[in-house]
Formats: structure tokens, sequence, C-alpha cells
């Protein structure tokens, strides 16, 4: 798995520079595409982390948040996945740029962990083994890596 | 944030001081920011940083005390402002949540 060994991200002057092969490139783009479907359907189960209750003990005042930001959540992911859409042929990234791509996949792995219900301690035996399981798991650790790199860049 | 709205209409009806010591209505309001199995440390370092200005090391500590006893309060202030930095933290999906201090 040569993507662990290669460095996807680094400074330079122009910029942020994130190199992404093909495979990984089509991989970025159809979940983000994912995400996008998501996001426009009705709430569900799978992207409840992406829009936390506010006020745990306080249903009326969470309801009336919900109600008045969730629009505002979804509108910023859009834009952001938008533009992480239109960069990733190579360009450079601004620090704006960047921030849309740290979120971003920092979104998608949300929903994922949601769907494996990771918990404190993984437990790797515990997975669902079955190949769509396996192919959501690999998914998981490889935006772990991806935003791992994207944060050590993107730390002030 | 209609809740904001609610509280900065309130004190207009309270023309009256109150003796009750529980009434205290400049309480700050704290942000709080609940541990999650998901979200990377570093990312998590990098979004205290990036949002309130905190220096690595103070970003690092919240983010061990979220993760080691479960929450950590992340900032405080007038509750529009910690509704707005509320709302920001979820933009970055982080699991927070505003409460007036006790």
């Amino acid at each position: 798995m040569a993507w662990f060994a290669r460095r996807r991200v680094r400074r330079t002057t122009e910029g942020v520079e994130v190199r992404l092969d093909g495979d990984e490139r089509r991989l970025v783009h159809e979940l983000l595409g994912q995400l996008r479907d998501l996001l426009l359907a009705e709430p569900d189960e799978r992207t409840r982390r992406l829009f936390p209750t506010a006020y745990p003990d306080d249903p009326e005042a969470d309801a009336e948040y919900q109600r008045l930001m969730r629009e505002d959540l979804v509108a910023t992911r859009l834009t952001a996945i938008e533009q992480v859409e239109a960069s990733l042929e190579g360009a450079s990234l601004d620090d704006a740029g960047l921030n849309a791509m740290v979120t971003s996949i920092n979104a998608v792995r949300l929903v994922i962990g949601t769907l494996l219900d990771v918990s404190e301690d993984l437990d790797r035996s515990d997975l669902p083994y079955d190949e769509a399981g396996l192919q959501l798991f690999a998914c998981y650790e490889y935006l772990s890596v991806l935003l791992e790199e994207l944060v050590e860049v993107a730390l002030p | 944030m209609a809740a904001g709205v609610v509280a900065s209409l309130a004190p207009a009806e309270v023309d009256q001081p109150t003796s009750r010591t529980d009434v205290r209505p400049d309480r700050p309001w704290i942000v709080l920011v609940w541990n999650d199995p998901i979200n990377l440390m570093s990312y998590v370092v990098m979004v205290f940083q990036k949002l309130f200005g905190y220096s690595r090391e103070k970003a690092t500590e919240l983010m061990l005390d979220v993760h080691e006893k479960g929450r950590a309060v992340v900032s405080s202030g007038a509750r529009e402002k910690a509704e707005l930095d509320m709302f920001r933290l979820h933009e970055h999906g982080l699991w927070a949540t505003v409460q007036q201090d006790d």
C-alpha cells in the first residue's frame, strides 16, 4: 500500500500542495459525492454527528437551534465540498481551500465512523467483515491517514 | 440563534432588583466540547487553535481534558458569543453544547 508511505501534503511557496494519485482522487471524489447526497437527504442516523445536539437538557431550545442552524451547517459543507472537488486535480490550496478539504474529509470520516459504530477502543474483531464492511473500514483508515497529513500542515 | 434573542429581550421585563440569589443574569455562558471516539486528536487540537487562537500547548491540554475527562470548557462569555462558538465547532464536526455556568 504505497499510500501509507508517500507524503501527499506539503506546504510550498505557492500554498499547500495535495498530491493524490488517480485512485485516491476517484475515491475522495466518490465519497464527497455521497456526503453531498446525505446532506441533501432527510436527516438520519448516519449524519447525526454532523448536526450535534446543542442543548441536551432543553429539547425545546435544541429543536429551535436545529431548525435555525441546520440549513447553515448544510450550506457551509456543500460549499466546502464544491471547493474541494474543484481543487482535487492538484491545484495549490490557500488556507481557505485547505480548511475546506480538512473539514470535508473529516465530515466523511465522521459519517463512516458512525456507520462502523467506532467506539473509544476500536475492536477490529468486531468489524463487519463482509465486503461492504471491509470497504468502509479501508476508506475510514485511508481518510485517517490523509486527514493526519492535512492537519499536520494546517496546524497553526 | 433565536435562543440568544430571547435572552437579550428578557432583562427588559426585569425592572425591579431581585433578592433571589440564584438569579444572576451575568453568569457567563460556557461552551463544552464532549468526547467523541471518532475525531482525531490532532484534528481537535487544530480546531481549538484555529477557532479560539489558543497556543498549541493550551489546545492540546483542552483536547486531553476532553479525551480523558469526557468534556472540557473551551470558551465562555455572553450567550450570543457562546452560541456562535458552538456553531463554529459544529461546522467542524465537534460535539459542542452551551449552558449557563453554575
